[in-house]
Formats: C-alpha cells, structure tokens, sequence
C-alpha cells in the first residue's frame, strides 16, 4: 500500500476516533446487536422439545441477520463523515492540491469506513461465540459455525460493508449536511440486506446456496456503485459540482 | 517559473479567465489583483493543476500543465481562499498528514522547524477549531509551505481576518519572500497589500490588463506631476504659468498649482524661476503621488 494511501486512511482515523457520532456508531451499536444476538439464542435454546423446529430455524436465523446487518451500519457514519466532514472544513481544496491521486483519494477513503466496519463486525462475532459458548449447548454453537454462517461472517460481510461505504459516499457527495445524508444513507443501504430477512423468516435454516447466491448479487451491485462512485471523485468533479 | 499563454477556463457559457499570458519569473512575488469574481481562484486552480483550462497551456515550474499534473503538484503549495483545516485534529497533526502525502522526508523536524517559525510550537497538540481566524491561516500558511514548495500560491491571504492578524500574516509572507528562489503568487483584492509585497502585479478582470511594477502601473496612467503650494496664488500668476509652452496640463486647487509635466526633473526649476519672478512665494514644491488605488479602479473601469 502507498505511502499517500496510508496517510490518507490514518487521518480518517484520527478523526473519526474524534467524532461521537463515529464513536456511537463503531461502539455501542454492535454492543446492542451482540445483546440481540445472544437474546435470540437464548430463545432458541429456551424453546420446549416439543416446538416445531422450524420455530428454532427462524430464531437462529435471525441471530444471523444481526451480523450481516453489523458490516452494514457500522461503516455508514464513517463513510458519511469521510465526506461532509470534507466538505463542512472545506478541506477538500488543500487536500486535492497534494499529489495524493484521485484512485488514492478515492480507495483511501472507501478502504478507511470498510475496514473498521469489517474487522469490528468480526470481533463481535467472536465475542458472540465467547458469549454463547458459555450461555448455550455445544450444538447451538456448532449451528453458529456451521458453513453458511462462516460464508455469510466472512465473504457477505466486506460485500455489504463495501456497499454501504460507496452508496454512503455517493449520497453525501450529493448533500451539505452531516445527519440528513447519515439518515438518507441509511434508508438506502437497508434493501441489499432484506433478501437474507426474508429467506430467514421461512421455516429452514439459510443455506450455504442462498449465502452464495445473496454474496453474488451484492457483488454485482457493489461493483457498479463502486464504478459510479469512483467516477465523482475527481479533481473537476469535486472542485466544480459538489455542493 | 510560471509560463501561461491563451489560458482559458469556462464554466458552461461563464468565461471565468480568458486568454491569460503570463510570465512570473523565478523568486518574483507576483501580485495577482482584481475585485471579486475576476478569476483569481480560477487561475489559481488551473496553475496548481487542480481543475483543468479549457484551453490555452500553461508551464509550471518547468512542467506542462496537463501532461505533468502529478509533477506540478508535487513542486507548488497552495493556501486556499479558506484554510480548510482538520477543526478535530491538532495544528501537529494537521501538518503531519500533508507532510505525509507529500512525502517529505525528516517530516517531524519540518513540521515542528515551521510550527516554531509560526509560534504554535506551544500550542500544537490544540484542535485547531479552537483556534482564531488568524492561527487558523497561520497554520494554513504552514501547511503549504511543509514540503518547501518551489511555486507557492497564496489565494488572499490575509482577506477576514482582523487587521492584526492581517499584519502578521503579511509580515510572515515578507519574510518568505526574502528566500531567494521562492516564487510566490498572490492572489489579493487589497491594493496596499500588493504593492507593499509585490515585485509586479498583473491587474486582472477575467482578462489580463495590465502587468506591471507598482510604481510602473502608477506611472503610467498618469504621466507625472509637480505640486507648488504658494502663500497665493493671483490668477494672473495661474495665466502665466498657463502660457509656459511644456506645461501639459495644469490646474488651480486653493493656493495650490498641480502641473502634468513630461520631464518634471528639469522643468520644475523653470516653473519655479518663474513664479519667483512674478513675486510668487513658493512654500512647497511636491511631487504628487498616486494610490495604487486610483490607477485600480481606472483600469478595472477602462477593462470593461
Ligand atoms: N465551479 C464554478 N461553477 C461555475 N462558475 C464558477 C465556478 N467557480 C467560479 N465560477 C465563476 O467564475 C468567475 C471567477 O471566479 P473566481 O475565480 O472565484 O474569482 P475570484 O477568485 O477572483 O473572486 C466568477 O464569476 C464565478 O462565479
Ligand atoms: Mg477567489
């Protein structure tokens, strides 16, 4: 990784630790899903013997549905500061008159929201495992570690945390303030992950095909809002057009 | 070290700057003046390959606009018309970040050599949101010069802030440009600003009008003239200094004679010859001087 590209994510960092809306959102956000998480298990494992298992498959299901949703939420308020954090400092114009390049400027940014998003959502996964290990039977564990739950931890999760970084950059180019483009950001981010809600709520657990299948899809989408995104951080572009 | 010609930058049917050429030879502090909206900030922009010329070609410290943009960024600093700084983010490391993305070897003695220079050492673990208009563009200034830019670009230094900071911003900026191969253009719409800093300053008003040294630009406009303050002046005294053949132009304020004159340095003594031996009793002979100002506003209202 080059040197401008290393300096660029560094600096979003520094920032971002400064920022209480960041903080909120990279903290106490998954603390309160991992409580969720667990209650569903929980459930899952309070359930009478004579309970249909479908009732079971949906609640673990679900517990699922609050890690795919981490890598979605926890990248958005970087990713929307990133951006009109920029623009409110009018920072941008200095930052552009450096030779940092525009793919720099560009993966810089995307690269410092995805990460964190990834890499926390994976930490409290394993403090999710530490906390059901403890609370649940070993079979209930083992479900959690099964294939589609690894699929879903390890390849859906960087796919939707990328999607949520470039359509949240996207938006905020677009608008001056902070919270209208969190909110705004928010509501757009949210469908990409109602398929896997869905196909949880039937009566079997999620399998490695429909993880796969979902992971394709973002994948697709992710690579024309990458595209798209890419094409408005330039010089010109931002200089002249953004508001 | 900044070569532009034909340069040219439209914003659909706005023409923002039109056919600038230029020349700013190396370690000149050039003066780049005109009102609000005259295209400073453009140009700005399009020398410091930050927005592209819709035509015409400019050369930047020896790179050609367009082809070398990467080079040319490397080698200038720019101070934005607002400083743009990392409000969260201390003056330290503000100016660290941009010595990283320029590169700049030795980065902690760069940045700590200009944070002294600038007197924020004491203060640069401070978020810099905290800090006055003036700190703020001090640490700007900083900022633009951390990698010892061979072109730096100043884009109204010293406009909103109050006039103290003013001054001690201006004063810094004459210090920079003491450094002998530092060449800096400055961006103003402050007249005493340009012409106490500038070796030659370009009038701009979405052409170029003029360019010249301050005193050229003076000058020019309005040939030269002599003051001669009298105990009175009787028109008769007025008519007769009237009639001497090279007086070009005079006229009659109180007791005082203003005279255009082609060659003052030898026709002053003729006039005063003269007026003595009409029995005039001469207090003061001045010559008379011309704000930039006045020559500004005329030339602005001549471009248009
Ligand atoms: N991004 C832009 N889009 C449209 N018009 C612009 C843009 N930037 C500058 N202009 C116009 O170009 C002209 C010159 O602006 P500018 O270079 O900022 O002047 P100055 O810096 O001398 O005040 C102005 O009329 C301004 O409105
Ligand atoms: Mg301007």
């Amino acid at each position: 990784m080059n040197y401008r590209l290393r300096a660029l994510m560094k600096k979003e960092w520094q920032e971002a630790f400064k920022n209480k809306m960041v903080l909120f959102g990279i903290t106490l956000l998954p603390l309160i899903f991992l409580g969720f998480a667990a209650f569903m298990l929980l459930q899952a494992k309070g359930l009478p013997p004579e309970a249909p298992p479908e009732t079971k498959f949906i609640l673990i299901n679900q517990t699922m549905f609050y890690f795919i949703l981490l890598p979605l939420i926890i990248p958005l308020s970087i990713a929307v500061y990133a951006v009109t954090g920029e623009k409110e400092q009018k920072s941008l114009e200095p930052l552009l008159a450096t030779p940092l390049t525009d793919l720099e400027l560009f993966a810089g940014k995307v690269l410092a929201a995805a990460i964190p998003g990834v890499v926390i959502s994976w930490l409290f996964f394993g403090l999710f495992l530490g906390v059901a290990s403890l609370l649940v039977t070993p079979d209930l564990v083992l479900t959690v570690l099964a294939p589609p739950w690894l699929l879903a931890i390890f390849l859906l999760s960087p796919l939707v945390a990328i999607f949520t970084v470039t359509v949240s950059m996207l938006i905020s180019s677009r608008m001056s303030d902070t919270r209208a483009a969190y909110q705004l950001s928010s509501f757009a981010v949210l469908p990409v992950v109602i398929p896997i809600f869905i196909f949880g709520l039937k009566e079997a657990l999620l399998s490695l095909g429909l993880i796969a299948l979902e992971a394709g899809i973002v994948a697709l989408v992710d690579l024309g809002t990458v595209i798209l995104a890419a094409k408005l951080f330039q010089r010109e572009q931002i200089l002249v057009r953004w508001k | 070290m900044i070569i532009t010609e034909g340069l040219t930058r439209k914003f659909k049917d706005l023409v923002a700057v039109e056919g600038l050429d230029l020349e700013v030879e190396e370690g000149e502090v050039f003066g780049f003046l005109g009102p609000n909206g005259a295209g400073k900030t453009t140009t700005v922009r399009m020398l410091a390959a930050l927005i592209a010329p819709t035509s015409g070609r400019a050369v930047v410290a020896g790179y050609q606009l367009g082809k070398e943009n990467q080079k040319i960024r490397e080698v200038v600093g720019v101070l934005t018309e607002s400083p743009g700084l990392y409000g969260r983010l201390s003056a330290y490391q503000n100016l660290e970040f941009f010595a990283r993305l320029y590169g700049v070897r030795a980065r902690a003695g760069q940045v700590e050599k200009y944070l002294r220079m600038l007197d924020l050492w004491d203060r640069r673990d401070e978020p810099v949101g905290r800090f006055s208009k003036g700190l703020q563009q001090k640490v700007a200034l900083a900022r633009a010069l951390i990698h010892e830019p061979r072109v730096l670009f100043l884009d109204e230094p010293t406009a909103g802030l109050d006039p103290e900071a003013a001054k001690l911003v201006r004063d810094f900026i004459e210090e920079l440009a003491k450094e002998e191969r530092r060449t800096i253009f400055l961006c103003t719409h402050n007249l005493s600003e340009a012409e106490r800093l500038c070796d030659r300053i370009g009038l701009i008003k979405q052409r170029l009008i003029k360019v010249g040294t301050p005193e050229e630009l003076k000058g020019e406009l309005y040939g030269r003239r002599t003051v001669i303050q009298l105990k009175s002046l009787p028109p008769a005294v007025e008519a007769e200094i009237g009639r001497l053949p090279f007086v070009e132009g005079l006229q009659a304020d109180g007791n005082k004679l203003i005279l255009t004159l082609a060659q003052p340095e030898s026709q002053n003594p003729l006039i005063v010859r003269r007026l003595v031996e009409l029995g005039g009793e001469v207090q003061w002979v001045q010559k008379m001087e011309h704000t930039l100002e006045e020559v500004y506003l005329d030339l602005v209202k001549e471009g248009e």
